[in-house]
């Protein structure tokens, strides 16, 4: 079914905050689900499978694995994240590629099209190209063909980002006629969102909100 | 590598974003020429827009179905409107009512009979409907009884309504949501953004507004005619051009203010680069002092029009009226002849209340019509972009720099975090809750920004030495729950207007403010606050009908005030 590209953004979002992701994560995974639908990739798929694999949580003091994943700088060239779950690390994986010069090795992604979903994010935002090179492949994103072979890869793969252009040959494409969610998926997005909803008591009806319950006047 | 947001290059300096942006400040602004009523009424009076009504299915007791079509730049936009019966005890301006007096649709073209047929399947249903992106706006409104029932009366009897009524109430019906972008399966505004009608913010929304005041003056006529086809008379057109909508605006649009900062920058910062070109003319022309006096006076009695029951309120309305009588008293045409006449207007009201300093804005922007080419300059589809190359340092910097309101308050103080905002699971109505009373305030909406900004100042300060040069995306790869603290912040560097600078969960904030700032660039007037949490205004009030679009004074409904017939 076509769902509006607002309605399917703020109903990611919220998923994603009913899964503990923080919510400048959250906006960001929606953001890129819908970027994905555009080039023809069922990005409302990919964002869910990831954010309903398992719940966010933040990394310990001690550096280790946690819930997003390990940040090992072992040479000055490359920095390493380790059982890099996309939803918890795509975004900042993309920053991190721009920010510094090092190539950012994605170990073990669970969901490489859901990274690719934010790297084409960071190359719109940013105007610059990526190569994300993933087995014998070196693809560019943004290219809407790469994003077709990205998403036939399966979970687990190795992704090595770098920056490969400052200025992005391709605008990105929009998703002014909406987006195609299955049924099933919807119905998973809406349960999620549900739970960020505080449900509703006579108290929060009468004092939480505006106008008289019958107007009259 | 350089990677910066792109950032305005002439951003206004003449109110300073730590004055501007306070809630008691922005919850005092009064519409401008640059407001989005105003700029839609120009657009099709200027692409000389016509309007028809293609169906008329009402029946004697005013229910059933009409059509309003618009052609402008040779597209057709219609609005599908339903009148249905409505018990009393149904009749509800929340968003938790499921019925209504009348619901609507704007249809991008006009819709045959089978998509009227969709719609009235649908639309009446409001969100409980689903829609395809034909449908620009969805949109219900309530009568207002009392004027309602008493126009149909006069008109039957072949009278006029009532001035006092006119005044006091001023419309038929008031909308109690208009949705846009998307909501329930319509058009994303992407999808219309590129057409020059609705580049502006809230055109189409507003254009729906505008047809629906057609509506319902022609229903009251109607309903009039039918039931005394021998005595009827329809509504002057001076009545018609008075009569405006009304609305109820609650808590559902302060979220939208903060979450959409370059917007709001950019409404606020374009709104004072208006009033610096003012400021910055020095000469006097007669037809400036004869335009200044006669809107002088249009405030005065606008403002002896505007009563509301709110005691705030009506004690602000009583200074201000004062406070412009004085003004009026003082300014002459010979004050207003001598050089530099719009700064010291400018500076006489710096004395006075906010309301008084914000309504000479307005007048000062309603003197200079070249203002009106800023218009295009409201709306922003740029995005909110993260800089991951900025040093925490920097970033450190720009907290201290920009948010020193937020991190001198303590929010382990109850007053300071005595409310969250938060989604009620009924009908997703937007609610402020006591978080010391009421249960959910983990599931709390992310609006305190203040509260964010200083936990990301407490955990940058806890850096030292080299890890004060690492990247702000190696930072938040350790950091993950800060992102939205740090665009905030990175964004509040390049828009100083994109911040709302008051903590909004404290116990003194009073979300009325942030409703009346951005109903005012609206072109809403009239304000009338029920409580700290909603307000009543009226849309359109003044401004001109189909029959009136191109009259040379179109443009000329600032402060719309009621005149009875000579």
């Amino acid at each position: 079914m076509r769902y509006s590209a607002n309605e399917v953004e703020a109903a990611l979002t919220k998923a994603a905050v009913a899964k503990c992701y923080p919510y400048g994560l959250a906006t960001d995974i929606a953001a890129a689900a819908v970027l994905l639908s555009a080039y023809g990739v069922d990005g409302v798929r990919g964002a869910l499978d990831a954010i309903v694999a398992a719940d966010f949580s933040l990394p310990d003091s001690a550096g280790d694995a946690g819930g997003v994943g390990r940040e090992v700088k072992d040479t000055a060239d490359k920095i390493h994240l380790h059982d890099c779950r996309a939803a918890a690390l795509g975004t900042v994986a993309a920053e991190l590629a721009l920010a510094t010069t090092k190539t950012v090795h994605c170990h073990c992604v669970d969901s490489p099209l859901l990274l690719a979903g934010f790297v084409a994010l960071a190359a719109g935002r940013y105007g610059v190209s990526y190569q994300f090179n993933v087995a014998d492949s070196c693809i560019e994103i943004p290219e809407c063909c790469s994003l077709v072979e990205i998403a036939e890869l399966s979970a687990g793969s190795n992704v090595l980002l770098k920056i490969s252009a400052t200025s992005a040959t391709t605008p990105l494409r929009t998703t002014a006629g909406g987006v195609e969610v299955a049924a099933q998926d919807w119905q998973t997005i809406q349960m999620l969102a549900a739970q960020t909803y505080v449900a509703a008591t006579a108290e929060s009806r009468s004092q939480g909100a505006g106008a008289g319950e019958i107007d009259n006047d | 590598m350089s990677v910066a947001n792109a950032s305005t290059n002439n951003t206004s300096t003449v109110i300073a974003a730590a004055e501007q942006m306070r809630l008691a400040r922005i919850g005092s602004f009064f519409p401008t020429r640059l407001s989005f009523m105003r700029t839609l009424l120009r657009y099709l009076s200027n692409h000389q827009a016509q309007v028809t009504r293609q169906v008329w299915n009402i029946n004697a007791e005013g229910y059933g179905h009409a059509v309003y079509t618009v052609r402008v730049d040779e597209q057709d936009y219609s609005l599908v409107a339903f009148s249905n019966t409505l018990a009393d005890e149904q009749r509800s301006d929340r968003v938790v009512a499921e019925s209504w007096d009348s619901t609507y649709a704007l249809y991008d073209g006009i819709p045959d009979a089978a998509e009227i047929e969709r719609l009235a399947a649908n639309v009446p249903l409001q969100e409980g409907g689903r829609y395809n992106a034909s449908e620009l706006v969805l949109s219900r409104a309530n009568k207002s009884v009392r004027f309602f029932n008493h126009t149909v009366e006069q008109l039957a009897a072949g009278k006029q309504p009532d001035h006092a009524l006119m005044i006091s109430i001023g419309y038929l019906m008031r909308t109690t949501a208009v949705y846009g972008n998307g909501k329930f399966g319509i058009a994303d505004r992407a999808a219309i953004a590129n057409r020059r009608i609705f580049q502006p913010p809230f055109q189409a929304e507003l254009l729906a507004v505008w047809l629906i005041r057609i509506f319902t003056c022609d229903l009251v006529e109607h309903i009039a005619c039918t039931r005394a086809p021998q005595t009827a008379v329809t509504l002057t057109a001076r009545n018609r051009r008075f009569i405006g909508i009304g609305n109820a605006t609650g808590l559902g649009m302060a979220p939208f203010l903060i979450t959409h900062p370059l917007l709001l920058h950019q409404w606020v910062d374009t709104r004072n680069r208006a009033l610096q070109q003012v400021l910055q003319q020095t000469v006097s022309t007669p037809e400036f002092c004869q335009r200044v006096q006669q809107l002088l006076l249009r405030a005065q009695l606008h403002l002896q029009q505007w009563s509301v029951a709110d005691a705030i309120q009506q004690e602000r309305i009583v200074v201000l009226r004062a406070e412009w009588n004085a003004i009026i008293a003082q300014v002459t045409t010979d004050w207003l002849m001598r050089p530099s006449a719009r700064q010291r207007l400018y500076q006489q009201v710096a004395q006075c209340s906010l309301e008084c300093q914000e309504l000479m804005i307005a007048l000062l922007l309603e003197t200079e019509e070249a203002l009106n080419a800023l218009t295009t300059e409201m709306s922003s589809e740029r995005l909110f972009v993260m800089q991951p190359t900025m040093t925490v340092a920097q970033l450190q910097q720009l907290v201290r720099d920009n948010f020193s309101w937020a991190l001198m308050l303590d929010y382990n103080d109850k007053e300071q975090s005595h409310w969250f905002w938060y989604v009620s699971a009924e009908k997703l109505e937007p609610r402020l809750g006591d978080r010391y009373q009421i249960a959910g305030s983990e599931k709390e909406q992310p609006l305190d920004i203040a509260r964010q900004v200083k936990e990301l100042s407490r955990l940058l300060s806890r850096l030292e030495g080299a890890d004060k040069q690492q990247t702000v995306a190696e930072f938040l790869l350790q950091q993950p729950q800060l992102r939205y603290a740090v665009r905030r912040v990175q964004t509040q560097a390049h828009y100083p207007y994109s911040e709302v600078q008051d903590n909004l969960i404290a116990a003194a904030c009073r979300p009325i403010d942030l409703l009346r700032f951005k109903l005012s660039f609206f072109g809403a007037s009239k304000f009338d606050p029920k409580s700290d949490l909603w307000t009543r205004i009226t849309l359109f009030q003044g401004a001109p009908t189909a029959e009136t679009l191109q009259a040379g004074d179109a443009d000329d409904w600032w402060l719309p005030v009621y005149q009875q017939a000579e």
